[in-house]
């Protein structure tokens, strides 16, 4: 091998070393689309338990009552403890919505996606804490 | 001659098929009555049909007023219930609302009110903000905060919330109900608020309520707020 012939395989090899990773980005650049996708999962996820807010409501109200209606003090106890969980969770999805707001289109597609990651972590506790919330007021209900 | 029974045969056909549909034309253009009716023994041994008329309440208005059932006795409502931070169908279902303000605001028989179900972050002066950037005015259109709870009870006896039952009025499979009240406070119809049709049919229907005899239909009786289900 001739020096200019090594020569012209370093550069090569130079090219594709210092072209490699930036071509492995460019193939998945953070579009507006990528934001718009998280935006909708966030609001997917809200819209997926909001509808059970006046069920959540309906149970806090109805074990609140028995609570004091209640002349065993454990039954007591668990009816408000179970309706003390509902108005947690009913508490926590309108914090949540007070604080939320849509990303600003002016910010960088990088600050806004980070934002979007955050408030999807944010919303699913928030549905964690109804079907959390929900199911052990089921299972109390049933118990009756 | 054998022909003129059989045409008469035909015309009395006619004629008792006819008539049915004639009256039930005219029972079409009072809308139903929503709910259970209570059967009631009267003092004569008979039973009276009473229809349950929405309940008592007192929450805050943008204005800072105590707004009652009395602010609204009389006149024909269109109730839903929101909150200003809502993210999805409340801003559709407010222009919809505007819609109704713009066609009726003028009309002292007609009165909008819109529960925040977010009371605690939606007060008075919240509502206030939230009802000048809308163009929303009262007496017109009130927008209520107050007691949770109150709230809440107010929008199960609406019908507003009926996700949970196909069979409740209007069917509806989500929480973006507009109800339609008369003068006595009886449910007559709830309508998507976020589909325009469904809107321009909830115009239409209290076109129907304003031509009707405030009298009209069995005696209400509102219903308590038990919270028990």
């Amino acid at each position: 091998m001739t020096i200019k012939s090594s020569l012209l395989l370093l550069s090569l090899l130079g090219l594709f070393a210092a072209c490699g990773p930036k071509a492995t980005k460019d193939t998945n650049p953070l579009t507006e689309s990528d934001i718009q996708l998280l935006e909708e999962e966030v609001m997917r996820l809200h819209d997926s338990v909001m509808p059970q807010t006046s069920e959540i409501m309906r149970y806090k109200r109805k074990f609140q009552e028995q609570a004091e209606l209640s002349e065993d003090s454990l039954s007591a106890e668990s009816f408000k403890n179970a309706a003390l969980e509902l108005e947690q969770a009913y508490h926590l999805m309108m914090d949540w919505m007070q604080a939320y707001h849509a990303p600003d289109p002016q910010s960088s597609l990088e600050a806004r996606e980070a934002y979007l990651l955050d408030e999807l972590n944010k919303v699913q506790e928030v549905v964690d804490a109804y079907t959390k919330a929900l199911n052990n007021a089921h299972d109390l209900d049933s118990l009756r | 001659m054998k022909m003129i029974p059989f045409f008469g045969l035909v015309l009395l056909f006619l004629w008792s098929c006819g008539n049915p549909s004639t009256n039930a034309e005219k029972e079409l253009k009072h809308l139903p009555f929503m709910g259970e009716p209570m059967l009631i023994q009267n003092d004569q041994g008979g039973v009276d049909t009473l229809w349950p008329a929405l309940p008592a309440f007192t929450l805050a208005s943008q204005t800072g007023d105590s707004i009652t059932q009395l602010d609204l006795a009389g006149k024909i409502r269109v109730a839903d219930f929101f909150f200003t931070s809502c993210p999805t169908i409340c801003p559709m279902m407010s222009a919809q609302m505007l819609r109704i303000h713009e066609r009726f605001g003028s009309n002292d028989q007609v009165v909008l009110i819109s529960h925040s179900i977010d009371p605690e972050h939606d007060s008075v002066s919240v509502l206030a903000d939230y009802a000048e950037k809308l163009g929303a005015s009262a007496p017109g259109w009130f927008f209520l905060t107050g007691d949770m709870d109150l709230i809440f009870s107010l929008a199960d006896a609406y019908g507003s919330f009926a996700e949970k039952d196909p069979n409740a009025p209007g069917g509806f499979a989500h929480s973006g109900a507009l109800t339609l009240a008369d003068r006595q406070g009886r449910i007559r119809g709830v309508y998507d608020g976020t589909n325009p049709e469904e809107v321009d049919r909830l115009i239409l229907d209290m076109e129907r309520l304003l031509a009707e005899a405030p009298d009209y239909g069995p005696e209400a009786v509102p219903v308590g707020l038990d919270y028990a289900q």
